[in-house]
């Protein structure tokens, strides 16, 4: 176990690698020049020498990059240009709200996803699978900042349930949480319901079809214990999949999900920073997502070995 | 049970289609069509309601919101096209490069793949809107460039499939150059499941549009985009007619369910092997059904 961990984890070297290299490259494929892009046009000549130094523009390019992913290896991130704070500090900050968001999301992808795939694929090509695949079908083509701007409207301003903007965090108490949570937790998971239900039933359908489930019918076990047992067991690999897929189709749909409910995450904090071209949070931000997706494809990779011992 | 099979199949592609049509019409006589000038102001009459002179209402600064949703049918389409366009001219050549040279040519065009595919596309496609400006073109090129790996990915492995076929050998025998054989004799083999996957990444690069758009970054005031006016919208969340909420939205929805719909459609037609398997696994679960409901 120990090497397979070992050899992941040098595979993904060279993805990281140029993943880095992007990131680091971003600011450097505009039309203009980073420091000016910064300042604005109006700049005087002091401030963009100054902007320029910061942000290590008189080197070669291969140097400055080497620089960056040498200060960013110990946790250096630099500072925002117009925050005049560390990234990394909005960083710590902002993480902890987004995770927060996304386990919920995928919590709740999970558990409504799953079982709705199962009632479909038992029931294939009845009305209720027709209805469930109708449903996810449309579970991925609606905006899910739109579907917040409507459940805002709805549960938020006129039944007045819970909290239209802001956010609470674990740390404010779980009932405070909760409230603040629920709503754009259910928006983000949206398309990963519709996904998870839709390859879990493509999986239990084939797995219901294997020969083994006429043998466990003809040794007398119930349909119940075949479905949840057997068959469910058998699509752990494609639900493992989608599971990880899950992560970073929520980090997705977090980014604008967040700014519609005025919630301080990450996606709120790039998108600002995209508007006012604060290269080193919008680095630090993508580099964080970047982390996280690696991070879940290791361990989805490994958790593929303990479903399934026949992989190597 | 049959109907329900039929009605799955059939009239959803029809009625897809039909939608889409409806959308390509509107996007392509919006100027004619529009009761008023979609970017005209009036701010004596500013957030009203529906009514005979303006159907949906007029917005936070007294423009026609009916003939904006028109209007938004064009930059939205157009949006969405232009991403597709680009991930296939990035994706493409590097996939049948990829494919065909094989060796370190893919090796290290499949690393990038691989490291492109690492980053939430959005997020990714935020950081280029950043880097080049924001605007609806750099907003669905940074889109198209974010879409263009799992193109390029699929690209190499159809070519994978195709290049050892008797017939490229042949081509080979008989003095084809290598890009001749490429163009002539392993792309019209491996274009189609690239085509279906074009269907599936419009859909996406729709939703794309609307949500860079609504978060300001790609279509720019004033131009009418549905992702753009459901942040005006959104803006004026209280006072704003509920209608300018749901009409942009419903009209994304649709138009992304009927291009969803069609590209599986799309599918099954051009895959008669994997819509066999689809129809054997459709008659086996019937069985099995009854079956079960024979023996309990």
């Amino acid at each position: 176990m120990l090497r397979l961990l070992g050899a992941r984890l040098a595979a993904v070297i060279p993805t990281l690698l140029f993943a880095t290299f992007t990131i680091f490259g971003l600011q450097h494929i505009g039309p203009a020049d980073p420091a000016t892009l910064v300042l604005g046009e109006n700049a005087t000549e002091e401030r963009i020498a100054e902007v320029r130094e910061q942000l290590g523009l008189n080197d070669p390019l291969l140097v400055q990059y080497g620089k960056w992913v040498g200060r960013v290896a110990t946790g250096d991130l630099g500072d925002s240009i117009i925050r005049r704070e560390e990234v990394s500090s909005i960083i710590g900050r902002a993480l902890p709200t987004t995770a927060q968001l996304v386990l919920a999301g995928v919590t709740i992808s999970v558990v409504v996803g799953i079982p709705l795939g199962i009632l479909a694929a038992t029931r294939a090509n009845r009305p209720t699978d027709v209805a469930v695949t109708s449903g996810s079908a449309v579970g991925v083509s609606v905006p899910n900042f739109w579907l917040a701007l409507v459940l805002i409207t709805a549960v938020a301003i006129n039944w007045r349930l819970v909290p239209a903007r802001g956010f609470a965090t674990l740390g404010d108490g779980l009932g405070e949480a909760f409230r603040h949570t629920i709503l754009p937790a259910f928006v983000v998971s949206t398309s990963g319901i519709a996904i998870v239900t839709r390859q879990v039933r493509g999986a239990m359908i084939e797995a219901l079809n294997a020969p083994s489930v006429r043998t466990h019918r003809a040794k007398g076990l119930s349909w119940r214990t075949i479905v949840w047992k057997h068959a469910l067991r058998n699509s752990a690999v494609t639900i493992v999949t989608v599971v990880g897929l899950l992560v970073n189709t929520t980090l997705g749909a977090t980014v604008v999900v967040e700014s519609v409910f005025a919630i301080p995450g990450m996606g709120t904090r790039v998108i600002g920073a995209a508007s006012a071209r604060d290269f080193p949070v919008i680095q630090g931000v993508v580099l964080t997502y970047v982390l996280i997706v690696l991070a879940i494809n290791l361990i989805i990779d490994i958790a593929y070995r303990i479903i399934d011992p026949r992989i190597s | 049970m049959a109907r329900f099979e039929w009605l799955w199949a059939d009239t959803r592609a029809k009625v897809a289609l039909a939608w889409l049509v409806l959308v390509l019409f509107v996007a392509a006589t919006a100027p004619l069509i529009a009761p008023n000038d979609p970017i005209e102001q009036n701010l004596t009459n500013v957030l009203a309601e529906p009514s005979g002179s303006h159907l949906l209402g007029t917005d936070d600064v007294g423009r026609d919101f009916f003939s904006r949703l028109l209007h938004g049918a064009r930059v939205s389409l157009f949006g969405s096209f232009l991403a597709v366009t680009v991930a296939l001219v990035i994706g493409v050549p590097v996939g049948l490069l990829a494919g065909y040279l094989g060796g370190l040519v893919d090796n290290v065009a499949m690393r990038v793949v691989d490291s492109i595919l690492g980053f939430p596309a959005i997020v990714l496609a935020i950081g280029i809107v950043a880097a080049l400006g924001p605007g609806l073109r750099n907003a669905m090129v940074s889109i198209g460039v974010t879409f263009s790996p799992s193109v390029a990915r699929l690209m190499r492995g159809q070519v994978l499939a195709t290049k050892n076929h008797l017939y490229v050998d042949a081509a080979e025998q008989f003095g084809s150059p290598w890009w001749r054989t490429i163009i002539r004799h392993i792309l019209p083999n491996a274009i189609q499941p690239i085509i279906v996957q074009s269907a599936l990444l419009l859909a996406v690069a729709f939703l794309a549009e609307a949500a860079l758009s609504f978060i300001g970054l790609g279509a720019q005031p004033p131009t009418a985009s549905w992702g753009a006016m459901l942040s005006r919208s959104a803006q004026f969340l209280t006072v704003s007619p509920s209608v300018q909420i749901y009409a942009p939205g419903l009209a994304i929805t649709l138009t992304v369910l009927a291009i969803n719909a069609l590209g599986d459609s799309l599918r099954d037609s051009l895959d008669p092997v994997a819509g066999t398997e689809r129809r054997t696994r459709r008659a086996l679960a019937r069985l099995a059904r009854t079956e079960r409901r024979g023996v309990t």
